[in-house]
């Protein structure tokens, strides 16, 4: 709190206050779509930020997206078929999820880098099968429809509420996680994990907590989209949303803890926007992203640095891997 | 029956293999992983397609005049996009995914929805041991073949095959030996991306062309590479074979969601109990 | 009772054997040499000892402890520490960041504590933070000790590599080739420092090509090629050894 009176800490309370107001009063002044708008970016904010937790530790997942649904239809296959109350359906439905990370993890310790991405990818295929074949379950292609509301609410409006009560509880959570010497870990493992491994940090367990508790915020971002939305079916998790996730992160800057927040808001505002633009939005997303990762790669949050690197002092830790350096990287026995 | 399947199996074996030979390619030499793939393949039917519907061409000019389009599209895509990010594996995946996006949303400004058709040279069937066989899957199996005969002979014995599995090896080693990594780079591109629009234009005959077309022939190929082995081409054509059969199979039986499901729960599979693949070096 | 006792260690990699069958003890308080000309099988056999590799046969055992395979965070938690030869930093960290991290032994991260910062850890953080800025005195790192890691130059990324492992509290630190690639002040800079580090009471079990440096301020030697321990003795006994002088030069015969 402290650091809140100093003057530079009053110079960012006032707007944030006027910000934070008008955010609150929005569902009371403005269109239903556009509530219905904001609460797709405060779920995509938890989508970004509950990702960036394991993607520092160095592991790129593509996966992201089936945390989210194993969430939402775990949390509506609970509410339809045993009439569990939502607050149920929404815890079991994370832990799900967390649960199915850390599995995943566990089971490909053994893999690496670009092994991880592709594991990832294939899970998400595998987990798609799933969720269109098992019909008994899952309602297959058409997917679960009449999904009970959050307590019984039936317009946008408390959504908004709850949605957003939640994406705050989310940012706190990862601020104190990234504060925390855990944090500061999970950061030395992406920097250099065999330096951390040999300084007595425990890589696989880290990870491990990590992409649970990422792949659990997911889980419950997931229950909220099902209870809310009253519709769920494979078509609602593509594939193109988990890339979407990764773009937002490196859009935004994945080196800063706002970068994935300002990439989420940033790119979904303008995939809604870009609407009206009808083809050209694809192309204009597509753009975006080609340019930010040749020209910015630490994302807008971290254009300071790249300017830095570009027009600052020398550095003299090197560390690409060289183009065909030999066989891709394998963990050795 | 049973001819029915081996055929469609062919086919799909040999294009899955012309898809992830050049995918394989590419990671090995380039370490780039490249999500655009099925898009250069998409492109190669899309332009035969407008080659032969509104320029007038017959369906081997087209073909010809496609799949060196993309292939130039290919290495140009590689100097001004990948280039950059030889060996980094992460920015280069999200370059090609961006790529891909945009791609695809080219092509649906360019074709449209409507999924059309090629018209193959050959038409009619013949009889093979008893079963109908049509003649434009027997010219994929043959086309297909012989180039990917072609290419395994240009790998193994002329001098760029031999600059190619240098640069894989150790570019930095290559580069002291006089090699030209970055010449050899935008030729590998070239030339995998030259063998997509192939895939693409003799796939084009028998199953639709529209701008997502590119997308199942994606998967595929990733499913190979996992299986064969990143970076090993022989590694990719029997996983092709392999993976191509089972899916043939399966679909058959179960239907084709399903068979993927299992394919993609074979490759990870492969990733967890042996990472390099069947040919991937340790 | 030796604090490193590594038996009869072998290691295959396909076809090409690292090491084979290499005996080495190390004695608590001793500063212990090991050289061989390149590709000798060095990096591999630290590797092993602090678990990155598993051998192919053979057991390593440190403080009577049989470590063989053991995952390399127990390892840095028994109290066996190392460097890497390539410089190894957290380099988009601070350096007393750096050091900080490594500052966490003998208690392991308790996530929930930490994140809540239970007073327990909050304690412990601040130890670990004076005991990280205590060595960064020892390192003579003061000066850049808010410079990010990455930025540094050569010299004091390796100072700082030692730093971190030592900031790990090991009884036994491996150093490999710490004066690869520093001028002579920084060499004698870092000789310094290892002495520092030895009057602390640590084993130091050090690879290094520097013969200089080696014969100076070794107890003992091992000398390895090709894999084999060819060799084993005090500093004299090992520069007028016939095998060691071959390993690295050749036989006469062969220089004609």
């Amino acid at each position: 709190m402290l650091k809140l009176m100093s003057r530079r800490g009053l110079n960012w309370v006032i707007p944030t206050v006027i910000g934070g107001s008008l955010l609150l009063a929005l569902p009371w002044f403005g269109r239903a779509y556009y509530t219905h708008i904001f609460i797709l970016i405060f779920l995509n904010i938890i989508l970004a930020m509950s990702y960036r937790l394991l993607y520092v530790t160095g592991l790129v997942s593509f996966c992201h997206v089936t945390f989210y649904a194993i969430g939402a239809y775990t949390s509506a296959i609970l509410a339809m078929k045993l009439g569990l109350p939502f607050g149920i359906c929404f815890l079991v439905g994370g832990i799900a999820a967390a649960a199915a990370a850390a599995f995943l993890i566990l089971v490909t310790s053994r893999a690496r880098g670009a092994y991880f991405f592709l594991i990832s990818f294939s899970f998400l295929g595998v987990m798609n099968t799933v969720f269109m074949q098992w019909r008994g379950m899952t309602g297959g292609a058409s997917g679960i429809t009449s999904i009970p509301p959050i307590m019984g609410f039936t317009t946008v409006t408390p959504y908004f509420y709850i949605i957003l009560a939640f994406t705050a509880v989310t940012i706190f959570v990862m601020y104190l996680l990234y504060r925390s010497r855990f944090g500061s870990e999970l950061m030395a493992i992406g920097e250099a994990e065999d330096l951390a491994e040999v300084i007595g940090i425990d890589v696989l367990r880290h990870r491990m907590v990590a992409a649970a508790i990422g792949a659990l915020f997911a889980g419950f971002a997931g229950s909220l989209f099902a209870h809310y939305e009253g519709f769920i079916a494979p078509t609602s998790f593509p594939m193109w949303t988990t890339i979407y996730i990764l773009s937002w992160c490196v859009i935004g800057g994945v080196r800063k803890f706002w970068g994935p927040i300002v990439g989420a808001v940033l790119m979904t505002a303008i995939s809604e926007y870009g609407r009206m633009m009808g083809a050209m939005q694809a192309i204009f997303y597509a753009a975006v992203l080609l340019a930010v990762i040749m020209a910015m790669p630490n994302g807008i949050v971290g254009l300071v640095d790249t300017l830095r690197t570009r027009f600052g002092r020398r550095q003299y830790l090197g560390g690409d891997t060289k183009l065909g350096a030999g066989p891709p990287p394998v963990v050795d026995e | 029956m049973t001819a029915q399947l081996i055929i469609n199996g062919l086919v799909l074996s040999l294009t899955i293999a012309l898809m992830s030979a050049g995918m394989t390619l590419i990671f090995g030499i380039l370490r780039v992983v490249n999500f655009a793939h099925g898009e250069f393949y998409m492109f190669g039917a899309v332009i035969a397609f407008f080659a032969m519907n509104r320029a007038g061409m017959g369906y081997v000019e087209a073909s010809i005049v496609a799949i060196a389009t993309v292939g130039l599209l290919g290495w140009v895509a590689n100097r001004l996009v990948f280039r950059r990010f030889h060996g980094k594996l992460i920015e280069g995946c999200i370059a090609a995914i961006a790529l891909s996006i945009g791609f695809q949303q080219v092509g649906w400004i360019i074709f449209g929805p409507h999924q059309q058709i090629l018209t193959s040279p050959l038409t009619g069937s013949v009889e093979i041991f008893g079963a109908i066989v049509t003649m434009d899957r027997l010219l994929i199996i043959g086309v297909a073949l012989v180039v990917i005969l072609g290419l395994a002979w240009l790998i193994r014995y002329t001098k760029l095959g031999r600059s190619m599995r240098a640069v894989q090896q150790d570019s930095e080693a290559a580069l002291t030996l006089g090699i030209s990594v970055n010449r050899v780079a935008g030729l590998t591109f070239g030339i995998a991306t030259a063998l997509a629009a192939l895939a693409g234009t003799l796939v084009g005959t028998v199953y639709t062309v529209h701008p997502v077309m590119g997308m199942l022939p994606l998967t595929f190929a990733f499913i190979v590479i996992i299986v064969g082995g990143m970076g090993s081409v022989m590694g990719a054509f029997i996983a092709a074979f392999i993976i191509g059969f089972q899916h043939s199979l399966t679909s058959t039986f179960w239907g084709p969601q399903f068979a993927l499901g299992l394919s993609l729960g074979v490759a990870i599979l492969m990733l967890i109990f042996r990472p390099r693949g069947l040919m991937g070096h340790a | 009772m030796a604090i490193l006792e590594v038996d009869k260690v072998t290691k295959r990699f396909g076809g090409l054997e690292a090491l084979r069958d290499v005996d080495l003890q190390v004695e608590s308080g001793e500063l212990v040499g090991l050289i061989g000309p390149n590709g000798a099988g060095k990096s591999t056999f630290f590797n092993i000892l602090s678990g990155v590799t598993r051998p192919t046969s053979g057991k390593v055992f440190f403080q009577g402890e049989d470590i063989t395979g053991m995952k390399p965070h127990r390892i840095a938690e028994k109290g066996l520490a190392r460097n890497f030869q390539a410089t190894r930093l957290f380099g988009n960290l601070s350096v007393l960041k750096n050091i900080q991290l490594a500052c966490h032994i003998p208690a392991r991260t308790n996530i929930a504590g930490d994140v809540f910062r239970l007073p327990s850890v909050r304690q412990r953080e601040s130890e670990a933070q004076q005991k990280a800025i205590d060595i960064v005195k020892l390192g003579g790192l003061e000066v850049v000790s808010d410079e990010l890691a990455k930025n540094l130059p050569h010299g004091y990324q390796r100072a700082l590599g030692v730093a971190i492992a030592l900031a790990v509290g090991p009884k036994l630190l491996c150093l490999d080739e710490p004066v690869t690639g520093m001028n002579a002040e920084e060499t004698r800079f870092m000789m310094g420092f290892i002495e520092k580090i030895r009057k602390e009471g640590i084993t130091i079990l050090l690879v290094e090509h520097h013969m200089r440096v080696v014969m100076d301020i070794c107890d003992r030697i091992t000398v390895l090629n090709f894999g084999r321990k060819i060799a084993e003795g005090k500093p004299d006994e090992i520069q007028g050894n016939k095998d060691v002088i071959e390993a690295y030069l050749g036989r006469p015969e062969d220089v004609t």
